[in-house]
């Protein structure tokens, strides 16, 4: 047995965590390398500070790969609610500065609740997909509480407006329902319902999002405005042409046509200097890390380990593919990074601490 | 066990999903980068290329003697690109004006240019820069983007408004079909600048610059110079057209032409009043435009070629020529003059209310007898009057280098029959005629050296890639088939109207027995005389108003003996010609008489020049 198990950190692993974070730290080079591209090849304009979250990041996953996993279960209700209230304070701050409102300034460093929430979301719906048996599975009376339980965060970050994170957590709710075996005439009588509150939720949005939604339809609506950013975008990824511009060669990025090239534009920088061949490969390894963990999640041994593996799992595949997606000009530019590779803390302490509970539930997916 | 089948099953149909919805990404990608990636390539270089047209220098227009009448003024402009200014106008022209100093009306200028130039034109901040002015600009660029200083050849016209009708003028234009796109360059809009455009105005080069998503120059990238425009003389004289001018000037409204008989070369073309054509080039303003167009006077017309008048006694010569050539009279041929002649019911007035009495045909044309010719209007039909008139060049146009020259008319107008009555007054130049400055210049020419056409030519040569370029002396027209000595006749009859007692062109006189002049006033009516004004007294010019009072005309050549100069004069509403026009034409007669050494010496220098070549 001894021999399947390599080595991380003193602590035996399997190999598929092996390939999970070579892959992990594959896509880390790479978000290295972008940012020092964005810096136009000054490594300390963006590289640096990402280099520092990035070795944080991993001491995160470190921490949240060795720590033991009865606590998590036993304080996943404590996380929720914790996460709760601080959605709330920022809403109370929110209402108090007026405007958008997503992060909290603990003056050493600045935390986004949304980001605590999404992790905390996934713990607590498999929590509870964890405790039903298997005649309550699929019955849908059994599934109030989890909608309950998604619909208030939902709410409340809709609200902040940030409508790229709560469209995660709707996608993660819906993924996690469909993985527990929620009938599939309940999602197409939700799904019509959806269809008709459309014209509602249209008119309850704010105005900058409307905008946002119909540049998206029609960028040259306002080509020096907020359709700027995708027209911008959609020239540097096609200039890329089949082999892209080469490093550092990106003219769109390096003469500042790209707005937010280091952030939630990070794709279009890649795209533009490293062409088609470049982008599909990016999305092949982003894949091979869904299937890697997609995977792990098939192969544990119990409901709370699989569900978050697969909920996390969920949520990387929702980052790569809007923010993909919205850079190429094919969904709304809802704010989205880039896993892995856009400049940010709080997306890479989310991700980061995901990847470690995975990593952990692969150490200990034979527990009961 | 049947939830976790349950779940294996839903996580591979979730991981299809998935990797189906990268497949999406994928083909996007792939409609991007390779379906339309050239495209894409294209929109990214234009988005970092930045194409400065460099303008090139304009041409020189030279006169006769290499002065000259058009040129550049090098200066410094800074001008801003609409399209790159982010902030608001009023923010950007205060930031501006913190570092220049910027008129008021260059304000309202930069403002209205703002709003109604398309978003890629350079629009003018200043124009003609201090030294210190650029300094400014330099050291302040980073807070000014989108504005440049580059280096400006202003067209330039240093004797202004004497040569405004022949040379014309350049101007900014905002049509950019008309500058070749280039934004900023001169075109030329009138007169030669607008004819000879295509030589004068160059070839235009480019900068071309990566610059970043501020508009930042970042490195130049290629270049191709501008090739200048080529330069080009002219005929004119400018020391007799400013003189001439000059003489025009005493009166309200008056035009001169004189060219040399024997080239058709025209030596001096003035029209007054005049404008100056170097406000065009600054941009002229609207008040200042709305001044020169509804003007009465006409400041923007050249009357030259352009204003129409009846050509009143004028026109005597040929109608007695023909009248000649036809066999209908001889040279002595007289009529009794009594002050009128009444044909049928109606009276028709001699110009002299007492009568001129026994008149023969040389006197007719010295005293410009109006009887005599009513006598003539009974022998000659329409058509001989009509084909006489043809012949001597009415009714068509003689420079068409410059477009707007008017056509006129003979005596039958072209739509309606003619009756007798116009025929009466045709023969002494009044009705339906409507004829300009340069036909009578053309008839008088004509009759001086015995019908031969030559065509008018106001271009003397065109500097092409370093080489003087002569256009080749074009050919003679035509030769007028009228018999010599009938020619001979009627130049001794315009001799004798300026030199014999009792002509009316004496005031023409040169006083210089080796400058003879010889020629021919007309004073043609503008209003008609009443039989009630008749009765009691025709009212004199100075007594009623400006614009009613009769044109004064005078055509004639220098010297009698050997024509060599033709001039024409017409002094809008100036009253009697015999006092206006003609002491005007013998005052420009003595100023050729004073050029005609230096015209001889350009001439051979010229012959040599081409013999040389040849």
């Amino acid at each position: 047995m001894s021999n399947k198990y390599l080595n991380f950190f003193f602590v035996k692993v399997s190999s598929l965590s092996i390939v999970l974070l070579i892959l992990i730290f594959t896509l880390c080079l790479i978000g290295l390398g972008m940012q020092y591209s964005a810096g136009g090849g000054n490594f300390y304009q963006y590289a640096f500070s990402y280099l520092i979250k990035t070795i944080l990041g991993f001491i995160v996953l470190f921490i949240a790969f060795r720590v033991d996993l009865k606590i998590i279960f036993l304080l996943t209700d404590y996380f929720y609610y914790f996460s709760l209230f601080l959605l709330f304070v920022v809403e109370i701050l929110g209402d108090i500065r007026l405007g958008a409102q997503r992060w909290l300034d603990l003056g050493l460093f600045v935390i986004q609740p949304s980001e605590i929430m999404k992790i905390s979301l996934i713990l607590m719906l498999a929590k509870y997909f964890h405790g039903l048996s298997s005649l309550q599975l699929g019955r849908f009376k059994f599934y109030l509480m989890p909608a309950v339980i998604a619909a208030i965060p939902f709410l409340l970050i809709l609200k902040q407006p940030d409508l790229g994170t709560a469209m995660m957590i709707a996608l993660i709710t819906i993924s996690l329902f469909f993985l527990s075996g929620f009938r599939l005439k309940y999602f197409v009588i939700m799904g019509v319902t959806l269809l008709m509150t459309l014209p509602i939720a249209w008119f309850s949005l704010h105005n900058y999002q409307k905008e946002r939604i119909l540049n998206f339809l029609n960028p040259d609506r306002d080509p020096l405005g907020s359709g700027y950013h995708i027209i911008q975008s959609k020239i540097a990824i096609g200039s890329g042409e089949f082999t892209g511009k080469g490093f550092l060669q990106g003219t769109q990025a390096q003469l500042d046509f790209l707005p937010e090239k280091h952030t939630d534009f990070i794709f279009t920088l890649f795209s533009e200097e490293f062409g088609f061949i470049g982008g599909v490969l990016l999305i092949m390894l982003y894949a091979a890390t869904i299937i890697t963990i997609l995977l792990m999640s098939y192969r544990c041994s119990y409901a709370y380990g699989r569900y978050i593996i697969a909920g996390i799992g969920t949520m990387l595949f929702i980052y790569v593919f809007i923010n993909i997606g919205m850079v190429s000009g094919i969904l709304p530019v809802v704010g989205i990074p880039l896993p892995l590779i856009s400049f940010g803390g709080t997306s890479m302490i989310t991700l980061m601490t995901g990847f470690g509970l995975i990593l952990n539930i692969e150490n200990h997916k034979n527990y009961a | 066990m049947k939830n976790i089948k349950t779940f294996s099953r839903r996580v591979f149909v979730l991981l299809i999903v998935k990797l189906s919805l990268f497949v999406v990404l994928i083909v996007r990608l792939f409609q991007l980068q390779i379906k339309e990636g050239l495209y894409f390539n294209t929109l990214s270089d234009k988005n970092r290329t930045n194409l400065v047209p460099i303008i090139p220098k304009r041409g020189t227009i030279y006169d006769n003697f290499g002065i000259p009448l058009a040129n550049n003024l090098f200066l410094w402009e800074a001008l801003f690109i609409k399209s790159q200014i982010t902030k608001n106008i009023n923010l950007f022209i205060n930031n501006i004006s913190s570092i220049i100093v910027i008129s008021e009306e260059d304000k309202q200028r930069i403002l209205n240019d703002y709003k109604t130039k398309p978003p890629y034109f350079p629009i003018l901040i200043k124009q003609n820069l201090s030294q210190s002015e650029i300094a400014a600009i330099e050291t302040f660029s980073y807070n000014l983007p989108g504005v440049f200083i580059r280096p400006f050849y202003r067209r330039n016209y240093p004797f202004a408004e004497d040569f405004a009708h022949v040379i014309g003028y350049t101007s900014i234009t905002n049509d950019l079909s008309k500058s070749n796109q280039v934004p900023h360059w001169q075109i030329g809009r009138y007169a030669l600048e607008e004819s000879l455009d295509p030589f004068l105005k160059g070839t235009v080069g480019y900068s071309k610059y990566e610059i970043n998503a501020y508009g930042n120059i970042i490195r130049k990238l290629d270049q191709k110079p501008s090739i200048p425009g080529n330069n080009v003389g002219l005929s004119i004289d400018k020391v007799l057209q400013e003189e001439v001018y000059k003489l025009l000037s005493q009166y309200n409204s008056a035009s001169a032409l004189v060219s040399e008989i024997k080239t058709g070369r025209i030596l001096a073309m003035a029209s007054y009043p005049s404008f100056n054509p170097n406000l065009f080039t600054e941009g002229i303003s609207t008040k200042l435009w709305n001044e020169l167009t509804n003007n009465e006077k006409a400041p923007l017309s050249n009357k030259a070629l352009m204003g129409l008048y009846p050509p009143g006694s004028t026109i005597k010569p040929i109608m007695a020529l023909q009248a000649l050539e036809k066999g209908l009279i001889t040279p002595e041929t007289t009529f009794v003059c009594k002050g009128h002649l009444d044909i049928g019911k109606e009276r028709f007035h001699c110009w002299l209310k007492r009568g001129h009495g026994k008149v023969n045909l040389a006197q007719s044309i010295s005293n410009s007898c109006d009887v005599y010719y009513y006598n003539l209007a009974n022998l000659l039909s329409i058509k001989d009057m009509n084909s006489v008139a043809r012949d001597f060049g009415f009714g068509e146009r003689h420079l068409p280098i410059l477009s707007s020259e008017s056509k006129g008319k003979t005596i039958i107008s072209d739509d309606s029959e003619s009756h007798f009555s116009d025929k009466i007054i045709g023969v002494i130049g009044q009705g339906k005629w409507l004829v300009t400055p340069i036909q009578l210049n053309k008839m008088i020419s004509l009759i001086a050296n015995g019908g031969e056409d030559l065509p008018y030519s106001i271009l003397k040569n065109i500097e092409y890639e370093d080489k003087v370029v002569y256009p080749k002396s074009r050919e003679r027209n035509r030769v007028l088939n009228y018999k010599k000595e009938n020619f001979e006749f009627i130049r001794k009859a315009l001799f004798d109207t300026v030199n014999a007692p009792h002509g009316t062109a004496m005031l023409a006189k040169t006083w210089d027995k080796n400058w003879l002049a010889s020629g021919k006033t007309g004073t043609s009516q503008v209003r008609r005389i009443s039989m009630k004004e008749r009765e009691t007294g025709v009212l004199k010019n100075h007594m009623i108003a400006w614009n009613r009072r009769d044109h004064a005309l005078y055509i004639g050549y220098v010297p009698a003996e050997d024509p060599t100069y033709a001039i024409s004069v017409v002094i809008e509403h100036g009253g009697s010609a015999a006092t206006t026009a003609a002491p005007m034409a013998g005052e420009i007669a003595r100023i050729l008489k004073r050029r005609h050494p230096f015209y001889i010496a350009e001439a051979e220098r010229i012959q040599n020049i081409i013999s040389g070549a040849d």
